[in-house]
């Protein structure tokens, strides 16, 4: 090393929340003695505008020529506090974060004494670290001009169509023979009631006669690989397989309907019981007719989590016993945990509909809770106005399918009002199910390394901050990939995604990180083992001896791991600086030196 | 050269489509009414479900506003006039006087210690108190002092310890015109004034609190440093209880919002839970119409709230709050879901949750920008179904709560941000085209 | 922080050191899950950050061990998740050798584990370090702690350095062209001489010059088999003789 390490080490109380747990001073105080530091200090948000200006005045006061932040997780603040660094000259490579926020104060805040015990641990491993930093220059690599958007929904028609008039060149894939996804066979769209073919067909119709998009239908991804700028994606459909190179991927594959198993709610056994969807399909044929009374179920097979039996004490009238069988009944039911979002303001709409025929239909909503969000309230009120009948029962205790004894369907429920059970002899009785996982998306996300959230959808970056990007540089997904959406949703989502995409491919090149491997030639024999092992090609023999070509190299290091000579390491995760931080962890008091 | 784009509102969405217009390469006027960028987010404690620290996600976005070198920050301004069309809007800004030089001052807060006069602090909801020439808040983007001419006595004491010399306090208003091909308006919104229901005696009843106090209160950076005490005495509630639509919903024509404001029932849960984990031996009881969790990891994070935190929900809208004089209780009378009979329970600390309704300076921003507003008073869209996000005004797009509750939440206001970049995109781009 | 968990063994509160080795992509993002969820569970993990589990060499886990590390854990994608294709099944092959390596050191296999741990298991993520903990918590403290790590721990490390090792290491992760199950018993007579040759050859480094019967001694292997060791390590130009002793050769480091 040319010059002595000298660090700056800023804890951070991040208000409470690692203040609250961990003895923010006294780790400060400790962070003094360990060694290389020359100074440290702790502010309320680090990542404030004036935490990041003490950042900065202190390396030039200091002469710091290595910063360690203590505060949250890299994945989200080290690109602030790197950029901090840059601006005070200092390479940003020379800044190391210690996270005692996700990995201390909030995982344990009932141990103060440890806590902050183990902050003083992380600090001195990441001071270890710091000490071996080294510069690094991020590679530049160019971005294509071009974007593959898997899956022609309303949300996948958007991104292109937004891509394509920004003169980007689009490929985009269905799987189906058509364009349009769920959205072309639905009927009415909520809250305008309007044609949902009058906002699929003008959509459509503009993909298609775009210059820019070049659409193939009945298609599907059957490989990627590649990188942020620079994928290669092999397309195959009904003409064989097409080979693109795209600068940005757009997932919009969608969800599934769900459907309910045979049986449940007599479902796939009396043909008079259907799910909200294959209503749409009837009411668009006009097949339900003048019917006396449809009844529609709410939430079957959504959020089936957790029942409370305290549910039983809201009825006091009824028998217990019996409660007990059906809510243990309920709780066996399948189905997936999270609320669908779209059922509620469905079903309204349908009821409307049916409504507006038939006026004379008594129309039946058995739900839960009723989530009517947004301003739909009105379109509620409007059903309401109708006449149709919304009927609360308690969540715990699922309706149920019996018969009348002249044989006609019947359901049963707990009206959560009257406390009582209430029957209603229905002519078609409508399950609302919710939109699911689809297994595209799910091989699509395994595909392209989006990892797949506890609810099955795909997983942003960022759950709140970075809702259409992926963990995957330039891959970004839109629509019902990510979880339920309506139309309006998922056109802003398909947007958002094109917008994002469009930076990229705007600016024609972006910076990936330097996290790369580094052959030493004087130890490499040549063996092509590395060559062998790399998923990214990037090592190559050239006259005996590894080169690594940067811009493909990804930076995980398995060739490193496997090197028979050892002669490959990787930049800013070093084996002496992996160890460093091991041997501060358990041998502190030889934090200097060597390994022996 | 690239056009230039006007966003009007420096908030979470509003930022978003600054930075992703920015970094598309276009050059951004980022107008803000308040002395610093941030918006709603910037006041709140924590972030459903996953519970990020509000603050610390935002505070990254607003110094990369600051340091972008395609956004210029336009803060405590408005916009005064707006003449022309797509692709080519002249607008007028009206900079507000700071009375302290943008480029001088370094933020160093030696005035706010210095200054003899206080004012109630607007941005912990008038909990706490600033002083005449401060800061909104400790991570303020930018960072530069501002007076409060209202309460500022002009006693010059300021201008005296500033080691900047930043202090000017005979500062002009400034008028600055722009030209832009494209407007992004992303106001957010106001919270309805919970006194307009007086059977909930907010404002009479000091330990009847809203739920936006509540986040002051359980912020560290608040003015109790997150420790959440009553108003009353400062005692620590130990039985709290929230209500649930207090003017959402609610069709009664001198309140008239009769839309669900989308968000109340899950801030109210992560409030609850948030109650629970400071003071573990607190009781938390949310009083609902219907639980609307939707959006994702919100069901199962409600379903957490009542298993493993013992959140209490009772679907019932309480009628009237009264308070007991002596011990500055609250009891809140309400129809038993249950047993139909009218219960009462008494509580430490009341949070009402308030209906979310368009900003103040609303109607009138829309007459300068000529857009049409809907029955509410939010933004209007062209379509609400195909052109969420397209205002009744060629060239001016709208993202966040000033379009109303269908935005439900941050990451929607983030994914219309985004969404707006991309229809100023196209637009712009079809301008230039032709 | 050793010195000081040390003392508290000896009162009876042994609190673990677990060392953990994340992945960016799945493993260190389910532990700020866990953080962001506030699953809480014991204070004995210490995360360090790595891109892939692909990258983690064996003798990280080793160096680890010899430091005092009560247990290492290393955590990545799931199976078919890796953010790099396939370096979480490259740790896994790698794994089942290093395993080996920990118990003939003399160390509870226990003590080492790969766990697949993804980006959205906060909750998984709790739950391993409480089970983790609690496990070596009923093992007690690495006995490299209690006691003087044995001269084994040290040629383990250096077998793992070695070209000859790594080699046939490496080369399972490509292509086996002979019955599996023949080469990974092929590889593990290797790593079991790898580890042997450098026992001798750390003796002999300190202590050296020393005859076969001396090493024989102090490394615990048969003489026979110390022989024939120093026969392969002459062999290759490792050691060579240096005069005599007791009627026997005495041998150093070349």
């Amino acid at each position: 090393m040319e010059q002595e390490p000298r660090i700056g080490v800023f804890i951070c109380s991040c208000g409470t929340n690692i203040g609250g747990v961990v003895n923010v001073p006294e780790v400060t105080e400790y962070a003094k003695t360990i060694p290389h530091v020359i100074h440290a200090d702790h502010n309320l948000y680090t990542c404030s505008e004036a935490g990041l200006t003490a950042i900065k005045e202190s390396i030039k006061e200091h002469n710091l020529n290595r910063v360690v932040v203590a505060s949250c997780t890299p994945r989200t603040h080290e690109p602030l506090f790197r950029a901090a660094c840059r601006e005070a000259s200092l390479n940003p490579y020379l800044f190391e974060m210690a996270n005692i926020r996700e990995h201390v104060s909030w995982v344990h805040p009932h141990d103060p004494e440890k806590a902050t015990r183990k902050a003083k641990d992380i600090v001195r491993m990441a001071v270890a670290k710091a000490a071996l930093l080294e510069p690094q220059t991020e590679p530049e690599v160019e971005v294509k001009g071009s974007s593959l958007v898997i899956g022609a929904g309303v949300a996948g028609l958007t991104a292109a169509l937004s891509m394509a008039s920004q003169g980007f060149k689009v490929y985009l894939i269905e799987k189906e023979k058509e364009l349009g996804g769920i959205a072309r066979r639905l009927y009415k769209l909520y809250p305008t009631l309007a044609d949902s073919s009058e906002v699929v067909g003008p959509l459509t119709k503009d993909v298609e006669s775009h210059e820019n998009i070049e659409v193939m239908t009945s298609a599907s991804l059957k490989d990627i690989s590649g990188y942020v700028g620079n994928f290669n994606a092999v397309l195959t459909g009904p003409e064989g397989d097409k080979e693109v190179d795209v600068g940005t991927v757009i997932v919009a594959a969608g969800s599934s309907n769900y459907t309910p198993p045979k049986g449940l709610y007599e479902y796939g056994v009396h043909d008079h019981v259907i799910t909200q969807g294959e209503l749409d399909e009837k009411l668009k044929k006009g097949e339900i007719g003048e019917p006396e009374r449809i009844v529609m179920i709410q939430c079957v097979g959504a959020r089936k989590g957790e029942i409370r039996p305290s549910a039983l004490e809201a009825f006091p009238k009824s028998d217990t016993a019996e409660l007990l069988r059906k809510i243990l009944k309920a709780r066996k039911e399948e189905g997936w945990p999270y609320c669908s979002r779209i059922c509620c303001m469905n079903a309204i709409k349908n009821a409307i509909l049916i409504k507006e025929k038939s006026p004379k239909t008594d129309v039946v909503v058995l739900f839960g809770d009723l989530r009517v969000y947004k301003e739909y309230e009105d379109f509620y009120r409007k059903a309401r106005d109708l006449e149709v009948r919304f009927i609360r029962h308690i969540e715990e205790v699922r309706p149920e399918i019996t018969r009348t004894p002249d044989g006609k369907l019947q359901v049963m429920a707990y009206d959560a009002l009257a406390g009582l059970e209430v029957k209603f002899p229905a002519d078609w009785v409508v399950l609302s199910t919710p939109l699911i996982p689809s297994k595209d998306e799910i091989m699509l996300g395994r595909m392209l390394k989006i990892p797949i959230a506890t609810d099955g959808f795909l997983m942003e970056a960022h759950l709140k901050l970075r809702p259409v990007d992926t963990n995957v540089d330039g891959v970004f997904i839109a629509g019902t990939v990510s979880g339920p959406k309506d139309v309006s949703e998922s056109i802003v989502s398909g947007e958002a995604a094109a917008a994002r995409a469009s930076i990229l491919m705007g600016n024609g090149k972006v910076r990936t990180d330097a996290i790369t491997a580094v052959v030493d030639e004087d130890l490499c024999i040549g063996c092509g083992l590395c060559e062998e092992i790399c998923p990214y090609g990037a090592p190559r023999i050239e006259d005996g001896k590894s080169k690594i070509r940067e811009i493909l190299c990804r930076g995980c290091g398995s060739c490193a791991a496997e090197c028979p000579k050892r002669a490959i390491t990787m930049r800013h995760y070093g084996d002496n600086q992996l160890l460093a931080q091991v041997k501060a962890l358990l041998v502190p008091q030889s934090h200097e030196g060597g390994l022996t | 050269m690239e056009k230039a784009v006007m966003v009007i509102g420096g908030g979470v969405a509003g930022m978003q489509a600054s930075l992703d217009l920015a970094n598309r390469g276009f050059k951004v006027y980022l107008v803000e009414r308040n002395p610093s960028i941030g918006g709603r987010m910037a006041q709140l404690d924590k972030t459903f479900p996953t519970m990020d620290c509000s603050m610390c996600i935002l505070a990254p976005k607003m110094i990369e506003c600051s340091h972008h070198p395609n956004v210029q920050l336009l803060t405590y301004s408005e916009i005064k006039e707006v003449k022309g069309s797509v692709g080519n809007f002249k607008v007028k800004v009206l900079k507000k006087p700071r009375y302290v030089d943008e480029k001088k001052c370094t933020g160093c807060g030696i005035c706010s210690e210095n200054c003899p006069t206080e004012a109630p602090n607007e941005f912990d909801e008038s909990i706490g108190v600033r002083k005449a020439i401060y800061m909104l808040f400790p991570q303020a983007v930018p960072r530069v002092a501002v007076i409060d001419k209202e309460s500022c006595v002009e006693c010059g004491l300021c201008d005296k310890v500033c080691p900047a010399g930043a202090v000017n306090r005979g500062q002009q208003p400034e008028e600055v015109e722009l030209d832009v091909g494209a407007i992004v308006v992303a106001t957010g919104f106001d919270m309805f004034d919970p006194s307009g229901i007086p059977q909930y005696g907010y404002g009479r009843f000091k330990n009847v609190i809203t739920a936006m106090e509540l986040e002051r209160l359980l912020c560290a950076s608040g003015p109790t440093g997150g420790h959440l005490i009553r108003p009353s005495e400062g005692k620590i509630p130990r039985h709290l209880a929230f209500i649930q639509c207090v003017g959402s919903r609610d069709r009664r024509d001198w309140i008239n919002h009769p839309y669900c404001s989308s968000i109340c029932c899950k801030y109210a849960v992560k409030d609850a839970v948030l109650i629970k984990e400071h003071k573990t031996d607190s009781r938390v009881t949310i009083f609902y119409i219907d639980m609307r969790a939707f959006g994702r990891g919100f069901q199962e994070f409600v379903n957490r709230a009542k298993s493993e935190f013992g959140i209490e929900f009772i679907r019932s809208n309480p009628g009237e709050i009264s308070e007991d004089p002596k011990t500055n209780n609250l009891a809140i009378s309400f129809e038993d879901p249950i047993t139909r009979t009218v219960q009462n329970i008494s509580f430490d600390l009341v949070v009402l949750c308030p209906a979310l309704v368009p900003s103040k300076g609303m109607p009138e921003l829309a007459k300068t920008l000529g857009m049409e507003l809907d029955n509410y008073g939010f933004v209007k869209s062209q379509d609400s179904v195909r052109k969420p996000l397209d205002t009744t005004v060629p060239g001016i797009f709208c993202c966040g709560y000033c379009l109303g509750p269908k935005t439900g939440d941050i990451p929607d206001s983030i994914t219309q941000g985004s969404a707006t970049a991309a229809r100023v995109s196209e637009v712009l781009a079809e301008e230039g085209a032709s | 922080m050793v010195k000081e968990n040390l003392g508290k063994v000896a009162e009876g509160e042994f609190e673990p050191l677990i060392i953990a080795y994340c992945c960016n992509w799945c493993s260190y993002a389910g532990a700020d899950l866990a953080g962001t969820s506030r699953f809480e569970y014991p204070t004995n993990i210490r995360i360090i950050r790595i891109m892939c589990t692909g990258r983690m060499d064996s003798t990280l886990v080793l160096e680890a061990l010899r430091m005092g590390a009560d247990g290492v854990l290393i955590a990545g994608c799931h199976p078919g998740d890796c953010h790099y294709q396939k370096g979480n099944f490259m740790m896994e092959k790698r794994f089942d050798y290093l395993k080996k390596a920990v118990k003939n050191i003399g160390i509870e296999p226990e003590r080492v584990r790969l766990e697949w741990v993804s980006a959205s298991e906060g909750g998984k993520w709790a739950a391993l370090v409480r089970e983790m903990a609690e496990e070596i918590k009923q093992l007690g403290p690495s006995p490299f702690r209690l006691r003087s790590i044995p001269k084994k721990t040290d040629a383990a490390i250096d077998a793992f350095k070695s070209q000859r090792l790594r080699w046939v290491v490496g080369r399972s992760q490509i292509k086996v062209e002979i019955e599996e199950q023949k080469y990974r018993q092929t590889v593990d007579l290797i790593m079991q001489v790898e580890i042997e040759r450098h026992m001798i050859t750390l003796a002999l480094k300190e202590k050296g010059p020393l005859t076969a019967e001396e090493l024989s001694q102090i490394t615990g292997l048969q003489p026979n088999k110390t022989m024939q060791h120093l026969i392969a390590l002459r062999r290759d130009g490792i050691v060579i003789e240096a005069g005599e002793k007791n009627n026997q050769y005495l041998y150093q480091l070349v």
